[in-house]
């Protein structure tokens, strides 16, 4: 029972699933850092790391 | 100091010292496997400086003690910034670096001395295996604390890639490395065979994707955005690509194995999977590049800016190239030659050695409150390496491609046109003193940096940095966070994600192979090594020899014509490790077995260039005077018993003695032949012998196996009546049903023969 269970992970079907899974996630997050705002939002983020000592952050665009 | 309103400096500090210094020595040590391809006698005649020894404690060296430490000091600088707060724990920092620097030293002591698992990047024995898990806990544990009180909400993107760093390689490594102990120094692994090889590269190739890529990639996403003072070009972009990043990667593991017994599903798999890695590498790699529009004469005046711009060239380069190697047919030229050894180089010198020289420019004077030493030194290191690694990488591109056309190519007669192996060899040794120049300079550039370093923070002491206020308090206004971006603030949830991304991966493309029996063809079965045979197979291991030499004819028209049917799964069924190589220095030896007579072998091992002309093989004259161990191999056999490998008991409980009386047969036929040693049979060169002509000849038809042992079994009564012992392995019908070819094998297998063989002439 184990074995046959086992075996059954070599089925294509099983592979294409977890493309779905990867194109669905893929899809998803796309949309969600594409979204309307959301461009504002990541850009103040991506400032992080050119504040995090004492005087950074100088001629930032 | 132990100051909560300041980074913690100091360990970042340590850490850079220990990449410096265990960078030089990689360097050094590759260079001295690379004169060693292009002059033999540099291999000294001494067993513990030999390329098959040296080639691990080099890629070792060059992954876990350089890389891993530029790793940790990128990590413990930038997440402590990231976070606005310092590490968790300064006393598990300290456990952290201290128990990295001995496994680092570990390593240096057992691979010379021949202790290795003989898997790829993951040679080191149990012991060591079980203190990298221990002291990799004690990051984790130091890290995702931080991560736990940091007073930043977010955590930028450079994080998350250490993230999935931290998880996956604690991942692959717990399960490549499950081995029974034989010894102290000396273990077999649970997987065998096809499992094995799976496994490993399953291993192998996210070694190089989860701590040469992403850790890497974190470091770029913090310090190109830190030296070109602007944030990175597209931060959303940065997003879609770590997760298809960590997402894909994981699958491309089987690329390794193309065209090999290999069931094909899995070689498709990883093939297709490795050419969709083309997509999300260049969007990091163009994230990366982009991050310097309108900054890019930087690159004129900032040798910081030149070596990260580079590096991430050579990753875009490289990320090219990886999957172009990916293709079947693409791979069927390149695999087991030196393209693959410039593919690596261009990733480990380029991208990771140059993106940590430009870490450690950028870092080093900041900790110290000074500038550059020399802005012009280093700027000289940026050209000398980057011709090095260009000299290195044509070289050794050049070098591959002419010797794998070589090996296939096949006259109108049908033949092939370079029968002669080492032909192929001597034609690119040239191209290896080129190859040694390349990392000649590269080694001038880093020395060019140590002198410039040390004269930076000579008579320094580190700085405190006093940590500011987070940054997200002064500058994002926050409204309610849905999605992803709820996400990038909970850091335990995005854990878990990022656990699931590589895991489903690995459970579709592993297991399968765990229940490989499926693919096994039912009319044959495999007969486990005999005892001197397995003391054999553990001296070839020892000494590295699958460094040079594969056991694997892939099922191409000119690796069958050269070395002889392609090999099947079954053959390697009970090779633990399995030894199917990554490289051909040597001819493959999957069929070597019974090819040449046994004084051929003796001579070869003793010097390879007394039977094969401008062989380029080290000699190894200390197998002809060093004795076997018989008196671990009722161990090992019973620990190969208990892994499911078919021996009876009896056999187990008098290994050494049937090793033996094989050791005298092989040993009385050599002395007939005029080898001249009272202790012969006691020899490692005669237990080598006797695995090498096993080679290729394990795997039996099923019913020829039934008629020989109905045949054999009177004969054997009667001879081993005086002595009351079996001197086959035999099977136990009994034993672990589990591991057997699929059908009955209670008729037992043929008795492996153990007579005198080969007398024939020296060709």
């Amino acid at each position: 029972m184990k074995k046959e269970a086992l075996s059954q992970f070599q089925n294509p079907e099983l592979v294409l699933l977890a493309f779905l899974l990867f194109l669905i996630t893929f899809l998803a997050l796309t949309y969600f850092v594409m979204r309307k705002g959301s461009k504002e939002y990541y850009q103040k983020l991506s400032q992080l790391p050119l504040f995090d000592e004492k005087g950074g952050g100088q001629n930032v665009r | 100091m132990n100051n909560k309103s300041y980074y913690d400096n100091q360990i970042v500090v340590w850490f850079l010292y220990a990449t410096i210094s265990w960078g030089i020595t990689a360097f050094l040590v590759g260079l001295l496997a690379a004169l060693q391809l292009g002059f033999w006698q540099l291999n000294f005649d001494l067993q513990w400086l030999t390329f098959g020894r040296l080639r691990p404690l080099h890629t070792n060296a060059a992954i876990f003690a350089f890389a891993g430490n530029a790793i940790f000091a990128g990590i413990y600088h930038s997440t402590q910034r990231l976070c606005k707060i310092r590490m968790f724990s300064d006393i598990l920092s300290r456990i952290h670096f201290w128990g990295w620097q001995l496994i680092i030293i570990s390593a240096a002591i057992t691979l010379p001395l021949g202790f290795s698992q003989s898997k790829e990047y993951a040679e080191l024995e149990w012991p060591i295996d079980i203190a990298i898990a221990v002291i990799w806990v004690v990051f984790a544990v130091n890290f995702f604390m931080t991560l736990a009180r940091r007073r930043e909400k977010h955590m930028y993107v450079a994080i998350w890639f250490y993230i999935a760093t931290i998880i996956t390689v604690a991942v692959l490594h717990i399960f490549n490395s499950i081995e029974i102990p034989v010894s102290f120094l000396q273990s077999y692994p649970v997987y065998a065979g096809i499992q094995d090889a799976m496994v490993q590269w399953w291993y192998g190739h996210n070694a190089v994707a989860f701590f040469l890529t992403t850790p890497f990639l974190g470091l770029m996403y913090y310090y190109i955005p830190k030296a070109a003072n602007r944030p990175i070009y597209s931060y959303r972009l940065s997003i879609i690509h770590f997760w298809a990043l960590i997402f894909i990667y994981i699958w491309a593991g089987p690329h390794h194995l193309l065209n090999t017994s290999l069931p094909d599903w899995a070689q498709t798999l990883g093939m297709v999977f490795s050419l969709m890695l083309w997509a999300p590498s260049w969007g990091g790699m163009i994230n990366g590049l982009l991050t310097l529009r309108g900054a890019w004469h930087l690159l004129r005046t900032s040798a910081v800016i030149k070596f990260l711009v580079a590096a991430v060239t050579f990753y875009g380069m490289t990320t090219f190239e990886g999957p172009l190697l990916s293709i079947k047919s693409v791979s069927s030229l390149a695999h087991y030659t030196d393209w693959i050894i410039a593919h690596v180089h261009g990733g480990a010198l380029g991208w990771n050695g140059f993106l940590t020289f430009g870490m450690i420019y950028y870092i080093a004077p900041k900790l110290f409150g000074t500038k550059l030493y020399s802005e012009k030194l280093a700027t000289a290191h940026f050209w000398i390496g980057l011709t090095g690694i260009v000299v290195y990488y044509l070289s050794m591109w050049a070098a591959g491609i002419t010797q794998g056309l070589m090996w296939r190519a096949i006259g109108e007669d049908g033949r092939l046109v370079y029968p002669d192996f080492v032909e192929t060899v001597t034609r690119i040794v040239p191209l290896y003193h080129v190859r040694a120049l390349g990392g000649l300079l590269f080694i001038v550039g880093a020395l060019i940096m140590v002198y410039n370093i040390s004269k930076t923070i000579r008579g320094r002491a580190i700085v405190d940095d006093k940590i500011p206020e987070p940054f997200e308090k002064r500058n994002v206004a926050h409204k309610p966070d849905v999605g992803h971006r709820k996400l990038e603030g909970m850091g335990l949830a995005f854990s878990i994600l990022a656990f699931m991304a590589i895991a489903v991966g690995s459970v579709i493309e592993i297991i399968p192979t765990l229940s490989m029996h499926r693919y096994l063809a039912t009319d044959k079965m495999a007969l486990p090594y005999t005892p001197l045979e397995l003391a054999g197979r553990d001296i070839y291991i020892k000494e590295g020899c699958y460094v040079c030499h594969s056991q694997m004819i892939r099922k191409l028209p000119f690796d069958a014509l050269r070395f002889g049917p392609p090999s099947t799964i079954e053959d390697s069924m009970y090779d633990r490790p399995f030894q199917w190589g990554s490289k051909r220095t040597g001819p493959d030896l999957a069929r070597v077995g019974k090819k040449y007579p046994d004084l051929w072998h003796y001579r070869h091992m003793k010097n390879p260039r007394e039977v094969i002309n401008n062989s380029i093989m080290p000699n190894y004259p200390w197998l002809l005077t060093q004795n076997t161990d018989f008196y671990s191999l009722r161990r090992k056999l019973s620990v190969m018993k208990t892994l499911g490998v078919p021996y009876d008991d009896e056999t187990v409980a008098n290994a050494d003695i049937v090793a033996e009386k094989q050791a005298e047969v092989i040993a009385q036929g050599l002395r007939e032949q005029g080898v001249v040693d009272d202790r012969l049979e006691q020899r490692e060169i005669v237990a080598m012998i006797a695995y090498l002509q096993a080679l290729g000849h394990k795997v039996v038809d099923k019913e020829e196996s039934s008629e020989e042992e109905s045949s054999d079994a009177d004969e054997e009564e009667s001879s081993d009546a005086d002595t009351g012992l079996d001197n086959d392995t035999s099977v136990d019908p009994d034993s672990n049903p589990e591991t057997r070819i699929d059908t009955d094998i209670t008729a037992g297998p043929p008795t492996a023969e153990i007579t005198g063989r080969d007398s024939e002439e020296i060709p």
